[in-house]
C-alpha cells in the first residue's frame, strides 16, 4: 500500500509477468525455442534432404520434420511472451526510449505476421525493414551501461549491425524497385553484413573466453566443447563445401562471403566463451545467444523477432527503479 | 527463484507449447518468409518477350540470386558454375515475361557430338504449399520452365548429326513407295515418331514446359500445353533469356500467375554446357518470391495492414498502461541498491 499526501491507495495484485524473474525465464524460453529451431528445423531436417529416404530413415525423417514445424511455430509465440512482459515492464519503469523500442517492435512482428496472408507490398516492406534498423540501433544505443567485458558489449554491438545491414540491404532492394531504378546493388550490405555477424559472434564468445582461467576445471570441458564445434564445422567444410554451404546458408544465413574456417573458428569462440559469460553477465549471454542462433538475414519473421528481442534483452541494465509511473510524483 | 513469480508465465509458456503445436498440424502458419524476392513491374503495352537486351528491361530491378551447386542427389554439382543469376520480371494485362541474366564465358548451343552440352537456364514454380525445392513432391508439385540454348539455336536452322559428321553415311530410310502407307521417309527416327520433344524437327518454342513431383518425375507437357515462349541473346559474356506466358490460361497443370495475389514461389536453375552439366548437374538456388504487381492503391487502400499495424500500437501502450499501474516490486532492483555492480 503506498501512502501519498492525503490519501491511501489500495495495493494492486503486483504483475509477476514483468518480474525480472519471469523476463529471464521468458528469455531463456526464447532462447531453447530458437535454438530448437536452428538445430531441428534448420539444421536436421535440411540435412534430411541428403539423406536416401528409404525406412526407417522417412519415418525418422517425417518425425523430425513435424517437430520442426512446432518449434518454428513455437519461435514466435515464445517471443510476443517475452515481448508482452518487456511491454509491461516498461510501463512500469516509464522509460520512453524503451517503450518506444518495443511498440517498434510490436509493429515488426505484427507486420511479419500480415504477410504470412497479405500479398507483400513494397511500401510497408520498406516500413518494416526501417523498423527493423531503428529497433537494432536503438537497442544497442545503451550497450555501454549493460552488465558484461567490453569485448563482448562490442561483439553485440556488431551483431546488431549486422541485423542493421541485412535490413539496410533489403530497404536498398526495396527503394530501387519503388523509385523503378536498377542502380545501387544491395550485395555490399549483405556481404559487409555476413562479416559483422561472424565478427560479432566471435568478439561476444572471445569475451567470455578471456576470464576462462578463472574458472578451474570447467573450463576444459568449455574449450573442448568450443574445439569440437570448430573442428566439426571446419572438417565438414573442407570435405563437402558445396553441401556445408547449402546447409550454413539455409541454417545461420551466411552465404559465403565469409571463409569456412573463420565461421568455424567464431563458432568455437562462442560455444567456448557464451557458458562463462553468462556467469558474469546472464543478459548479455542469453541475448546474444538468441542473436546468434536467429541467424543473419533473418528469413523468417518469427527469427527477425528473435534477433531483435534477443538485442533488447542482452542490453537490458538494472537502473535505479523509479517506481510506478503513478507514483513517481508523490513523496517517497 | 521464487515459485510463485515463475508458474503463471510457465503456463502461459506450455499453453504457447500447445498452441504452436496445433498450428503446425491444421498447417496454419504464423510466419512470413522475408528471403529474397523478385518484384514484377507492370509494363504498358506489349512486352519486349523477344528482345532480351531491350531498353523497357532496365524498368524492372533486377534481383541477384545466389546460387549452389546441386549435392543432394547424384549426379551432384559439388562447386556451382555461376555464382548468381539476375532475375527480373515485366507484367502487362495478359501476359508475364520472366528475365534472367548470367555471365558465362563459353556460348554453348550444340548437343549433336557425344560429348557437347548446351547451356540451358529453368524457372521452376511451386504448385502447392511447402513444396520441395528439390524438383518437388508427391504433395506438392512443380511447373517448370526449362530453356534449352541448343533449342533456342534450332529455332531458324534445326541443325542435325549432319552437320557435325559432313562425312558420315546417309541414314537408310523406308523406301519412297511405302511413304504413303508406312510411317513416311524418315521412318527410322523413332524418336520423333514417338513425339520426343527432343528429337522433333520444329518446335514451337525454345522453353520447354514440364512438371515434376520428386526426384526422376520430369515430364513434359502435352504439345498443346506447351505455350511458354521463349528467346534469348548471347552478348558480351551475358546470356540473356526471356520465358513468357500468357498470365492465365486454365492448364491445371501450370502456375496460375494471377496480379494481386500472394507471392509466387520460384526457384531458378543453369547449367554451364562447356563445364559438361546437364540433368542434375546444374547450378540451383533456394526458394524466391515472385511479386506480381498490386493495383495501383492509395495509403487507405492498404488498410489491412494499417489496422493491424495500428493494432499492434494500441495494444502496446494498452499493456504498458496496465504494467504503469503495477507495484514498485520484483523488477530487479540490485541486492544492495541501486548499484549498477549488482548482480541480475
Amino acid at each position: 500500500m503506498a501512502v501519498g499526501a492525503g490519501a491511501v491507495r489500495r495495493a494492486r495484485p503486483r504483475a509477476a509477468f514483468a518480474d525480472a524473474e519471469a523476463i529471464d525465464w521468458l528469455a531463456r524460453l526464447l532462447l531453447v525455442a530458437v535454438a530448437t529451431d536452428l538445430i531441428v528445423t534448420r539444421f536436421v531436417v535440411r540435412l534430411a534432404i541428403f539423406v536416401p529416404k528409404g525406412e526407417p530413415f522417412s519415418t525418422l525423417s517425417a518425425a523430425l520434420g513435424r517437430l520442426g514445424a512446432v518449434a518454428d511455430a513455437f519461435v514466435p509465440l515464445a517471443g510476443l511472451l517475452l515481448l508482452g512482459a518487456l511491454l509491461v515492464r516498461a510501463g512500469r519503469t516509464g522509460r520512453r526510449g524503451e517503450a518506444l523500442i518495443l511498440s517498434a517492435l510490436a509493429v515488426v512482428a505484427a507486420g511479419g505476421f500480415a504477410l504470412t496472408y497479405l500479398p507483400p507490398r513494397p511500401e510497408v516492406l520498406l516500413v518494416l525493414e526501417s523498423l527493423v534498423v531503428a529497433v537494432a540501433v536503438g537497442s544497442v544505443i545503451h550497450v555501454r551501461d549493460a552488465r558484461g567485458p567490453v569485448v563482448a558489449r562490442i561483439g553485440l554491438v556488431a551483431l546488431a549491425a549486422a541485423i542493421a545491414l541485412a535490413a539496410i540491404g533489403h530497404a536498398v532492394d526495396l527503394a530501387g524497385v519503388l523509385a523503378g531504378s536498377s542502380g545501387v546493388s544491395a550485395m555490399t550490405f549483405n556481404v559487409v553484413g555476413q562479416l559483422s555477424f561472424v565478427c560479432g559472434v566471435a568478439l561476444v564468445g572471445l569475451g567470455g573466453a578471456h576470464d576462462l582461467v578463472k574458472h578451474g576445471p570447467s573450463r576444459g570441458r568449455f574449450m573442448a566443447a568450443g574445439a569440437v564445434a570448430a573442428l566439426l564445422v571446419g572438417l565438414t567444410a573442407a570435405r563437402a563445401p558445396a553441401t556445408s554451404g547449402a546447409i550454413m546458408i539455409w541454417s545461420i544465413g551466411l552465404a559465403g562471403a565469409v571463409p569456412d574456417l573463420i565461421v568455424a573458428v567464431a563458432l568455437g569462440l562462442a560455444v567456448t566463451g557464451l557458458p562463462v559469460l553468462y556467469r558474469q553477465a546472464p543478459a548479455l549471454a542469453i541475448g546474444a545467444a538468441i542473436v546468434l542462433c536467429s541467424g543473419y538475414g533473418l528469413a523468417a519473421s518469427g527469427l527477425v523477432l528473435a534477433g531483435l528481442l534477443g538485442l533488447v534483452v542482452a542490453c537490458r541494465t538494472e537502473r535505479p527503479d523509479p517506481g510506478p509511473v503513478g507514483d513517481r510524483n508523490q513523496a517517497p | 527463484m521464487s515459485r510463485p513469480t515463475v508458474t503463471p508465465t510457465r503456463l502461459l509458456a506450455i499453453a504457447a507449447v500447445g498452441v504452436a503445436t496445433l498450428l503446425s498440424i491444421v498447417g496454419i502458419p504464423v510466419t512470413s518468409a522475408q528471403g529474397t524476392a523478385v518484384f514484377a513491374v507492370r509494363a504498358d503495352g506489349a512486352l519486349p518477350v523477344d528482345a532480351p537486351f531491350d531498353a523497357a528491361w532496365d524498368a524492372a530491378r533486377s534481383t541477384e540470386v545466389v546460387m549452389t551447386g546441386q549435392a543432394v542427389v547424384p549426379p551432384r554439382l559439388m562447386v556451382p558454375s555461376f555464382p548468381s543469376v539476375r532475375v527480373r520480371s515485366l507484367v502487362n494485362d495478359d501476359r508475364i515475361a520472366i528475365l534472367l541474366e548470367w555471365d558465362d564465358a563459353t556460348r554453348d548451343e550444340s548437343v549433336l557430338a557425344v560429348e557437347s552440352f548446351s547451356d540451358a537456364a529453368a524457372i521452376q514454380f511451386a504448385l502447392g504449399s511447402g513444396t520441395s525445392v528439390c524438383m518437388g513432391q508427391q504433395a506438392g508439385g512443380l511447373n517448370i520452365w526449362h530453356w534449352k540454348a541448343d533449342w533456342a539455336a534450332d529455332m531458324p536452322d534445326r541443325q542435325d548429326v549432319e552437320d557435325v559428321h559432313p562425312g558420315m553415311p546417309d541414314e537408310a530410310r523406308f523406301p519412297v513407295d511405302m511413304g504413303a502407307e508406312g510411317p513416311g521417309t524418315d521412318g527410322f527416327l523413332t524418336g520423333q515418331m514417338a513425339g520426343n520433344p527432343r528429337s522433333a524437327a520444329t518446335r514451337p518454342s525454345s522453353v520447354e514446359d514440364l512438371n515434376a513431383v520428386g526426384f526422376g518425375t520430369l515430364t513434359t507437357q502435352e504439345p498443346e500445353g506447351q505455350n511458354v515462349h521463349g528467346s534469348s541473346e548471347y552478348r558480351d559474356g551475358v546470356w540473356r533469356v526471356v520465358m513468357s506466358r500468357p498470365l492465365s490460361n486454365g492448364d491445371p497443370n501450370d502456375t496460375v500467375l494471377q496480379p494481386g495475389s500472394a507471392a509466387t514461389v520460384i526457384a531458378v536453375a543453369a547449367w554451364d554446357g562447356s563445364r559438361g552439366d546437364r540433368n542434375g548437374l546444374k547450378s540451383v538456388s533456394t526458394w524466391l518470391s515472385l511479386v506480381l504487381p498490386q493495383k495501383p492503391m492509395g495509403p487507405l487502400d492498404m488498410w489491412p495492414f494499417l489496422f493491424l499495424l495500428t493494432l499492434a500500437l494500441v495494444l502496446s501502450g494498452l499493456v504498458m498502461l496496465y504494467g504503469s499501474r503495477q507495484p514498485a516490486v520484483g523488477l530487479g532492483w540490485p541486492p544492495g541498491g541501486p548499484d549498477r555492480g549488482g548482480g541480475e
